[in-house]
Formats: structure tokens, C-alpha cells, sequence
């Protein structure tokens, strides 16, 4: 899997050549020193308090309240973390909350190595549906017609309702594959595009992985080592996020993710969850994922339902892309 | 021996600041701008970012790297959440006056008109990706940092940057001139096809949403 920039840029070349002009260069400078002056004589007037102690001012009450938004804004640099539940327990509930969710992952688990394989032939697709918000499956609706008959300045909004999407992809990545999209609320909105080339990893190199837990970790954590400690689970959850759909495909291998995920600090329980379809269940979540972020499990099967963001409607074998699996 | 900028921006130096927005403040507009689309929302990305910055300042660690890559992540930040930014420098925005609608030259208003389509037709293949995707692709092949330094801007690893790139990938190969770039053409040939006028009412969008999945899905099989 090459990420050469060079190949991606002739893919899609930066847009446009936007220059800040000398104006606003200026209006907007001049507006920060004017904010940053501002509080810094604020800040200095605060150091030098005289032994009488005046009353704080308003204007030192705000940076008092600013204090935690910053603190959590400098956490979340990468990803909001704002109310995270892990967060300001102390260590005996935090264990508590790890030792649940090591139990839930090997009920878990052990469901799932008790399916099924399901074998596919090399000129086979892997077909997954799901639902969620555009955003989160990149689904877009507005098409080259429309977008040419704007003129002047325009900015195709996303859409925000649900959408529901379903995709092909090619089980030795030599065929292009296939993603379809639909708002759920109006089925004229629609979207098709192909995709070619392998992704992140075909099914083949899926079905290659180790199934052996701290052998799997070891894969996807690969050079989380150079990212501090406390953000390794975050990175790990992402790599095994995007394969976790396909994988149910194969019991060995999500007995083996659920399994790794069981030795990342900062993975806890959720009792009661909705995945991005409605449908309730029981949720995983980790530390630093976004607010309300889990991975949402039916409760007395224990089969994976996708994710708050991305529910899993369905995955299964396709002979050709656009055919919707039986089952 | 001189402070390091990234000193004197860590402690709170107004004129290092400055210096900061000097040098880097077109850099961070041009990202803001290809990642929305729009110029209007990129100039409050500009001031949040730096904001944000000056809020954020004594998480420079010392060095002399430049603060670059450290301002377009949280560019990044701000483009993904510009509501919440918004909300927490309420009372710093609203003293920014709106920018002048009108460029002052005409051969500005010619290269703007050409850059806009650009833009939107980027943004309709941008949105197509997931948003790590989109950024790690932004930051990587239209910025050039390179896969640590964007990681280290994003605050993830170096793997998933590499993984988020190779998905991007997947997604845009399949996106042809004729989507991205020739809209125009396009349009012509419908205009030849289609003799009945096409405005902007409901009816001629749905015919063109309708109109394209057909047209790819022939091309795929």
C-alpha cells in the first residue's frame, strides 16, 4: 500500500490559489495583537497584585473559567475529549471499569470464534452496508452536473441526515470495487462511485493476520511507539476500527481484535447504546475517543453492530459489485 | 545568545506572535480555503487558528523546528469543530469586520471565478472521504509534511497517518477528470443533450443526482 504524495497529489491536485490579501492580512493581524495585548497587560496586571488584594474582576473570573476548556482542548488536540467518562475516577473504579470491559471482550470473543469462516474466491467482492451520518461515511451527494451549474462563489453542503451506504470491495484488491450511497429520509438523494485499487487492507491480507492477540497488537500498534503511551490505545482502536467490519467474516480474527482490545488501557463499558441506526445494545468505549463514541455489541448475541457513529447493517460475499448478497 | 521564537511564543511575547502571523498566517488561509471551500469561513479559521494558538501556547515544546506543521494542525482542529472554536472566542470574533465581497481588480475576480470552481469540485471529492482521511491527505499532499510531521500535528501515529493516506487513496482513484476537473464540459454537453433550461429548482437537481449514478455505475461493470 503506497502512500506516495506524488500519486495522491495527481489525484486530486490542490484546488485554486488562494491568497490572503495584503488587506485582510492586515484587518485580521491587527485584530489578534489587539485580543493578545489586551490579555496580556491583563495578565501582567494580575502578577503584580498589590499586597491590598482587590477584588477579582470580571475580567479575571474569565480566565479562571477558561482554565479547564483549556485544559481539555490541549488533551484533545488530536481528538476531542471532553467528557469522557474515563477521565477523574480514581484508580480503584478505574480498574473496576477495565476488569468489565476484559470481561465483556472475552464473552465477546468467544462468540465470535464460535461462527462461522466464510470463504471467498479471489474474483469475489466483500460487501458491507451501513449506516451513519454523510460525514462519517463520506458519502456526498452533489454530482458534477449541479456542481456546473453554479456560478461565482458556492461550497456543496453536506448533507446532514442519516445515509445509508453499502460497498464492494474487491476480495484480492485486483478489481475495482464499488460504494453507493442513499439518505435514509429521501431516496432520490443518491450517490455511486467506483474505487479502485486496494485500500487499506483486502480481504486476503485480512484473512493473513495473526489471530493471536499480542501478535495483532503488535501489527497494529506498529509505530505507535514514537506517539505517547496514553494515546496508543486511541491509535490502535482506529487501525482495528477499519477493519472490524470485514473481519466479522472471520471468527479467528475478531476473536483476536476483541481480544487485543481487552489488553489496551482505557477501554471501558457502556450498559446502554444505540449504534447509528437506533438499535440498543451494549457499548465499548476508550479513552480519548470522541464524546459518546462506542463500539455497540447486541446484548444477548454479542454480535458487533458497528459503532455510535456507523452502525454495520450487513456484510457478506458478492459474486459482482452493485449485487446484494443473499442472507 | 537570541531567545527562540518558540521561547518567546511559549511565553506569551505579543511580537513573536505577530512574527508568527506574518510568516505563517497565508500558509494556514490557503489550507483553510482548500479544506472548506469557502473564503469566508476560511478568514474565521485564520483568526480562530491563531487564537487558538495563543490559548494553547505553552504546549511549544522548546527547539527551533518551525511552528508550521504545530498551526496547521490546529488549523485542522478548528476547520473539524469551527462551531465550538467560535463559541469560545465569541467575544474576539465579532470585533473582526466582514471582508470586502468585491476584489479590487478584475483579473482578481477572473482567477477567483477559476479557483472557485477548482475549489468546489475538490470539496465534492474531499467530502467523499472519511474526515482523518481527508485530513491526514490534506496535510500531507497539498501541505507537504511529511507522514511523522503530519502525525505529530494530528497527535496520532505515524501508522495511522500512513493508513488514512492509503484509504484516501482507495477512494479518489477512481475519481476521473471528467468529475473533477471538466465540469464545465460537462455542462456543454449536457446543455446539447438537455435543450430545456436548467435553474436551480428541485426537479433539475434530482435529474442530476439521478442522471450519475447511472453513468458511473455503467463505467464500473
Amino acid at each position: 500500500m503506497t502512500t506516495d504524495p506524488q500519486e495522491l497529489a495527481e489525484l486530486l491536485p490542490a484546488p485554486g490559489r488562494p491568497v490572503l490579501s495584503r488587506d485582510r492580512h492586515r484587518v485580521l493581524r491587527e485584530h489578534l495583537m489587539q485580543h493578545i495585548t489586551h490579555e496580556h497587560d491583563t495578565i501582567r496586571e494580575q502578577s503584580t497584585t498589590t499586597p491590598t488584594a482587590p477584588k477579582p474582576s470580571a475580567r479575571r473570573r474569565l480566565v479562571l473559567v477558561a482554565a479547564p476548556l483549556a485544559l481539555a482542548a490541549a488533551v484533545g488536540l488530536g481528538v476531542v475529549t471532553v467528557g469522557n467518562t474515563w477521565d477523574g475516577k480514581d484508580g480503584s473504579a478505574a480498574a473496576d471499569d477495565h476488569q468489565k470491559a476484559v470481561q465483556l471482550l472475552d464473552r465477546i470473543a468467544l462468540a465470535a470464534a464460535d461462527r462461522t469462516a466464510v470463504t471467498a474466491r479471489d474474483d469475489q467482492f466483500i460487501y458491507t452496508k451501513s449506516q451513519g451520518s454523510a460525514a462519517e461515511l463520506g458519502v456526498q451527494f452533489s454530482s458534477a452536473a449541479e456542481l456546473s451549474q453554479h456560478k461565482g462563489l458556492f461550497t456543496p453542503k453536506p448533507y446532514n441526515g442519516a445515509v445509508r451506504q453499502e460497498q464492494w470491495d474487491s476480495v484480492d484488491g485486483k478489481a475495482d470495487g464499488l460504494r453507493k450511497g442513499v439518505a435514509v429520509a429521501d431516496p432520490t438523494q443518491k450517490m455511486s462511485m467506483g474505487m479502485k485499487g486496494t485500500g487499506y487492507l483486502t480481504f486476503r491480507q485480512l484473512q493473513a493476520l495473526p489471530t493471536d492477540p499480542d501478535a495483532l497488537l503488535k501489527k497494529f500498534a506498529g509505530d505507535a511507539a514514537n506517539v505517547s503511551a496514553a494515546r496508543r490505545t486511541e491509535g490502535v482502536v482506529e487501525n482495528l476500527g477499519a477493519v472490524v467490519d470485514e473481519a466479522t467474516l472471520l471468527p479467528d480474527l475478531s476473536a483476536a481484535i476483541y481480544r487485543a482490545l481487552a489488553e489496551l488501557p482505557g477501554v471501558s463499558v457502556v450498559d446502554h447504546v444505540k449504534d447509528a441506526a437506533g438499535r440498543e445494545g451494549v457499548g465499548l468505549t476508550f479513552k480519548d475517543a470522541p464524546k459518546g463514541y462506542a463500539w455497540v455489541f447486541d446484548a444477548s448475541s454479542l454480535v458487533y453492530r458497528g459503532t455510535t457513529d456507523a452502525a454495520l447493517l450487513g456484510v457478506g460475499v458478492a459474486d459482482r459489485v452493485g449485487e446484494v448478497p443473499a442472507g | 545568545m537570541e531567545i527562540s521564537l518558540r521561547a518567546r511564543v511559549r511565553a506569551g511575547d505579543p511580537d513573536a506572535f505577530g512574527q508568527l502571523f506574518d510568516e505563517h498566517a497565508s500558509v494556514v488561509h490557503r489550507h483553510a480555503v482548500r479544506m472548506t471551500g469557502d473564503r469566508g469561513t476560511a478568514d474565521d479559521i485564520v483568526s480562530l487558528t491563531f487564537l487558538e494558538a495563543w490559548r494553547l501556547r505553552e504546549r511549544v515544546l522548546p527547539g527551533d523546528d518551525s511552528l508550521r506543521p504545530w498551526l496547521l494542525g490546529i488549523a485542522t482542529n478548528v476547520t473539524r469543530n469551527t462551531a465550538r472554536a467560535a463559541r469560545r472566542h465569541q467575544a474576539a470574533l465579532v470585533r473582526i469586520p466582514p471582508p470586502d465581497p468585491v476584489p479590487d481588480f478584475a483579473d482578481e475576480v477572473t482567477r477567483r471565478m477559476a479557483d472557485t470552481e477548482e475549489l468546489a469540485a475538490a470539496q465534492r471529492a474531499l467530502r467523499r472521504l472519511r474526515r482523518g482521511e481527508r485530513e491526514a491527505f490534506t496535510l500531507c499532499v497539498w501541505e507537504g509534511l511529511d507522514a511523522a510531521t503530519a502525525a505529530a500535528a494530528l497527535g496520532v501515529a505515524v501508522g495511522t497517518v500512513r493508513s488514512r493516506l492509503s484509504r484516501a487513496r482507495k477512494r479518489l482513484r477512481k475519481l476521473t477528470d471528467l468529475e473533477l476537473g471538466q465540469a464545465q464540459k460537462q455542462r456543454k454537453a449536457q446543455e446539447t443533450q438537455r435543450p430545456a433550461p436548467v435553474g436551480q429548482s428541485p426537479d433539475s437537481r434530482l435529474q442530476a443526482a439521478r442522471s450519475t449514478p447511472k453513468s458511473t455505475q455503467e463505467k464500473t461493470r
